[in-house]
């Protein structure tokens, strides 16, 4: 086979990726799917390894591959045609709680060569709060279900009793049901593809272009690493908003032959509360940092994960110990790693910035036996040189003013800049019964709420909004160093 | 009945009874969690199908409260399973929506072929140390919806045709803080359904798949007919009474519990009409867990030799409208239902049967003070302490017999952990386990005395605390008074807190306590007319003090040759007349 014809499977790996992305995108039904991007559609090989995957968000960039790695290795000798596998464990190869990953397996010459699957964030998995972020929970069990490794088909028959166990332990039921089912089409016709390559190309071919595919982003890692990796530097990063024990990423990088040795051992240990990144998700934001001018012209696969090797001892924020909450570290630590990766590298900027302010909002507690929270943050922090949102959001879309009001909840009030560069929104809460959650920033910039009655309930962990409660968002321009835009 | 069938019927229930027994020693000598084997807080029971229906047809001594729940959760998985079933199938379920109490309590059931059918289902329903969510131990106080109690468990094949399901294994143990705890626990349940099985099958094997079931329906017939032969000796009407729960952690006080218990000849319906709408904190009971109270309360009613089948459920009927705190809707959070307002459930049954049978009813007392704690061994393990001894002591008194130590009935077969093996498996120490003078409830007959008890804590711990029976303590009946109230109270560094109602996720040092004392139980009939000796007694044995026994029960006892007054006594008295014809 040709070099051309090499890179042209490569590509059609990364077109079928994309397309099974956007399937999954246009047929979910949560709106932290269609509308903020937490989503990713990978295939990988029969030993794991990421052959080609797209992502809405860089949080997702490991995160497949880590899951199926585990999951090839917890089911082993045990997977068949016509299983579809489902996981979704922080302490699994995950990010945080919520979070599940499809992976339908995937024949070719008589035996599992291919993995499909798509991950992406539930909108509720249980948990003591409605959605995914828990800022009080200091253990992994009060964030949402574990879902650690399951068969959801087996052998082509549905496992219903499964299914019901993962419907009944969560507050949207119907809408996760529908994100699962698309999740099952998805992989199913990414499968497809993958079927079709092989039967026109063979399965010889085609791994050895997924293969030349990994090679070449290696090669690039490489080179991109050559540009700008100043060995033996280091950098320090800590959290600044108050109500938080002191958690710091610590960071020493050194050149290791063709790899980038990076040390977080420095860091500080794990939190009490829920800022901790998982090893996953960790690696998602070192990649980020580092390889951010890459991610938009190469396909993200295993050249490109490791291309850099991570090192941290146990019990550190940046590898938590089990059982630590870690549903805001994706939120508060990444930007630590960030900006430490940035300080040792010597760059000009951090890819993240504090997360943008934001509220979750759901129907009050126990209220309605079906609830979605709804992850309301109406614009994004600006940068000087880009028109479009923060790196850190990925696809996030910026919610239009008709969607915000079309349900009947919210009203925009204002969004516009303030002269200095910086956006300020108002948004006003339409009805009564909804309560909320504001996560942290990391810099104290949550959204304020003005409104009559006391914002806080006697005995609540959650906000009680009245009708016509004012909620003020303030996006503050960001510096960059010439950021690009990051899926 | 011919005899041979009458013996043979007797024989055929003595072998499931056995086998029911069996299944209990299984789970206590072979579960890991000290809630399993130290305290027994669980229930085995064998069904069989019948008419498309499960039906109770053996039951262990085990714990009361799960007595009917264990029914209705039975009932819900054979729905879901019913085409689905297979021999080595083992069924897990814990879902408050369908069949089940709270979410701890789960059951395990097991089908068991005959002509290659399933006709019998040993089944064991045990409350778990923990169910993840929230709160270590699965008492959430704050919790507002279903989901802040813990992990809602649906039936779920936990092995299929005899094999382990090993990914839905672990994500049943990934989602609970004690895994270890919970697979021993697990295990122990199936090896009791495995051990009933092999002794159903013999039962089979000996009497025939047909006469087995004959018996089986002699044997439920018999029961009926008992439980309906006591109804039927109450005289027929409409008995209505009301009680009250403190409050449900979230703002809402005195929540209404009422009950009218209508006799018609052998049938008796409990209509709750008329109770308070469902409320948002953790006390709102599921149908199952009113049913099953319900039945606690009858139960208590019943000549304790009447064998317990479907039989026994067959006269009784309940109303409960959906949308009140005794069935709320989905997902109202009920957490604590099986404590508050369980409790209130039966007190305020047997409140209503005490105008037509008051010589059958008392033993009331479910109201605890509760205090949960977690922490983690030296090696980073997890332990939770449920803090049994806590809870123990105040049954009420009962017609003919005073209020008895340690659990009332509504909890028996749970056992109290030995206090050696509790600061074995936990590091604790129990310090203060004993009555506490002047806390019973005064009758003709007595409440056991309240018990006092301080547990120290050896290593940092979080504790979650909730007291109940305070504003309404526990009633007495016909005349007794009420049980005192409880108390609760933590001390951590020196500071000491008085619970008032909750404390949610409290940290305490190494060297804390927690002080309980457990109000006693109400008393039966009026207190002067509890015989002087009696009194005397009490007084001797350090249950009453000698002010309390002039005051309360008009006994003058002289303090120095600790004798009865006879003069003063009669002084005291007076006139007033004994009511219940016991002097």
């Amino acid at each position: 086979m040709t070099a051309l014809a090499s890179q042209i499977l490569q590509n059609r790996l990364v077109a079928i990726c994309r397309e099974g992305a956007e399937t999954f995108r246009r047929m979910a039904r949560s709106p932290l799917v269609m509308q903020e991007g937490q989503y990713a559609c990978a295939v990988l090989d029969a030993e794991g390894r990421l052959l080609a995957q797209e992502q809405g968000e860089p949080s997702q960039l490991a995160a497949v591959r880590d899951t199926v790695r585990r999951l090839v290795d917890y089911f082993s000798f045990n997977i068949a045609d016509g299983d579809i596998l489902l996981v979704g464990d922080p302490y699994f190869g995950g990010t945080s709680g919520g979070h599940l990953t499809v992976v339908r397996p995937v024949q070719a010459g008589g035996d599992i060569a291919f993995f499909a699957a798509v991950r992406f964030a539930a909108v509720d998995l249980a948990g003591d709060v409605s959605g995914l972020m828990q800022p009080g929970a200091h253990e992994v069990w009060q964030e949402s279900l574990r879902v650690t490794p399951v068969k959801l088909n087996r052998g082509g028959n549905p496992q219903k009793d499964v299914m019901r166990y993962i419907l009944r332990n969560t507050r949207a039921p119907d809408c996760l049901r529908a994100d699962l089912a698309a999740a099952f089409a998805s992989t199913g016709r990414v499968a497809d593809k993958i079927d079709a390559i092989v039967e026109t190309h063979g399965l010889e071919a085609l791994v050895r272009a997924a293969d030349h595919g990994i090679a070449y982003a290696r090669i690039r890692a490489a080179h991109s690493l050559d540009r700008m990796a100043a060995p033996g530097g280091t950098g320090r990063a800590a959290l600044s908003e108050d109500g938080f024990a002191p958690v710091e990423v610590a960071v020493s990088i050194a050149r290791a032959g063709q790899t980038l040795r990076i040390d977080f051992s420095g860091s500080s240990r794990t939190s009490e509360g829920s800022a901790n990144l998982t090893p996953s998700a960790t690696r998602a934001a070192v990649v980020t940092q580092l390889f951010s001018g890459l991610l938009e012209e190469l396909a993200v696969n295993e050249g490109l994960l490791e291309a850099v090797e991570i090192v941290c001892s146990a019990d550190r924020c940046v590898n938590p110990a089990y059982p630590a909450a870690v549903s805001l570290g994706w939120r508060l630590v990444s930007p630590l790693v960030s900006a430490a990766l940035a300080q040792a590298t010597g760059s000009d900027a951090a890819v993240f910035s504090a997360a943008a302010p934001a509220m979750v909002v759901f129907e009050a507690v126990g209220s309605a036996a079906q609830s979605e929270p709804i992850l309301l943050s109406p614009a994004y922090r600006p940068a000087e040189g880009l028109a479009g949102s923060d790196p850190l959001d990925g696809l996030r879309m910026l919610p239009s003013a008709e969607e915000l009001e079309t349900a009947g909840a919210f009203r925009l009030l204002a969004r516009q800049f303030d002269g200095e560069g910086n956006i300020l929104a108002e948004v006003e809460v339409a009805r009564e019964g909804f309560e909320a959650i504001l996560p942290p920033t990391g810099d104290d910039n949550r959204p304020a709420v003005r409104q009559r009655r006391p914002l806080v309930r006697d005995r609540s962990n959650v906000l009680d909004l009245e009708a016509g409660a004012v909620v003020s968002f303030s996006y503050a321009r960001r510096e960059t160093g010439g950021s690009h835009a990051i899926r | 009945m011919q005899s041979d069938e009458m013996i043979r019927a007797r024989v055929v229930a003595g072998a499931f009874d056995t086998a029911a027994e069996e299944m209990s020693a299984t789970v206590t000598r072979t579960a890991r969690s000290p809630i399993f084997n130290e305290a027994h807080d669980f229930t085995t029971g064998i069904f069989d199908l019948h008419e498309g229906k499960a039906r109770l047809i053996a039951q262990a001594p085990g714990c009361t409260l799960h007595l009917y729940a264990i029914c209705s959760a039975v009932q819900a998985a054979l729905d879901v399973f019913k085409n689905d079933l297979h021999p080595g199938d083992i069924i897990l379920a814990s879902d408050p929506g369908h069949g089940g109490t709270h979410i701890p309590d789960h059951v395990v059931i097991m089908p068991v072929f005959a002509d290659r059918k399933p006709v019998f289902f040993p089944v064991v329903r045990a409350h778990f140390a923990d169910s993840g969510g929230p709160v270590a131990g699965g008492y959430n106080p704050a919790a507002r919806d279903i989901w802040q109690d813990g992990v809602v468990v649906p039936p779920l094949k936990l092995y299929e045709k005899g094999e382990r399901r090993t990914d839905v294994f672990d994500l049943i143990l990934a989602n609970n803080r004690v895994e270890t705890w919970l697979k021993g626990d697990l295990d122990a349940m199936r090896g009791a359904c495995l051990t009933a099985a092999r002794g159903i099958e013999r039962v089979i094997e000996r009497f025939g798949l047909a006469d087995v079931r004959a018996s089986i329906g002699h044997n439920v017939a018999y029961t009926e007919r008992r439980v309906r032969a006591e109804i039927g000796s109450w005289p027929d009407g409409d008995y209505h009474a009301e009680t009250f729960i403190d409050h449900d952690y979230q703002g809402a006080h005195d929540i209404r519990i009422c009950c009218t218990a209508r006799v018609r000849g052998s049938d008796i319906t409990f209509d709750f009409t008329g109770s308070a709408p469902q409320v948002d904190g953790f006390v709102n009971s599921t149908l199952a867990n009113t049913l099953s109270f319900v039945f606690v309360a009858i139960a208590s009613c019943i000549d304790e030799d009447v064998p317990i089948n479907e039989g026994y459920i067959n006269p009784v009927r309940v109303v409960a409208p959906e949308g009140t705190v005794v069935n709320p809707r989905w997902p109202k959070p009920v957490g604590n239902c099986t404590c508050i307002c369980g409790a209130e459930i039966a007190e305020v049954a047997l409140l209503a049967l005490s105008q037509c049978a008051p010589q059958r009813v008392g033993v009331n007392c479910h109201k605890l003070p509760l205090a949960y704690t977690s922490g983690r061994y030296e090696d980073g393990k997890p332990w939770i302490s449920l803090n049994f001894h806590g809870y123990t002591g105040g049954a009420g008194a009962a017609y003919g017999t005073d209020g008895w130590g340690l659990y009332p009935p509504l909890m028996t077969g749970v056992i109290l952990p030995s206090i050696e093996m509790n600061e074995m498996q936990y590091p604790m120490r129990i310090e203060r386990h004993e009555y506490v003078t002047d806390t019973e409830g005064a009758g003709l007959w007595r409440g056991a005395p309240g018990v006092g008890t301080r547990i120290r804590f050896l290593a940092s711990n979080i504790t979650n605390a909730m007291l109940a029976g305070v504003r309404h303590p526990t009633r007495g009946f016909c005349g007794g008074n009420d049980g005192p109230p409880n108390a609760l109270a933590l001390t951590s560094e020196g500071v000491r807190l008085d619970v008032t109602e909750v404390v949610y996720n409290h940290r305490l040092a190494r060297d804390s306590t927690i002080e309980f004392l457990r109000g006693g139980g109400g008393g039966w009939g009026a207190p002067h007319e509890r015989p002087p000796a009696s009194v005397l007694a009490d007084v001797s044995n350090g249950y009453v003090s000698i002010a309390a026994a002039e005051e309360v029960y008009g006994v003058a006892i002289d303090e120095r040759t600790l004798t009865v007054e006879q003069q003063r006594t009669t002084e005291l008295r007076g006139d007033r007349r004994p009511a219940h014809g016991q002097e």
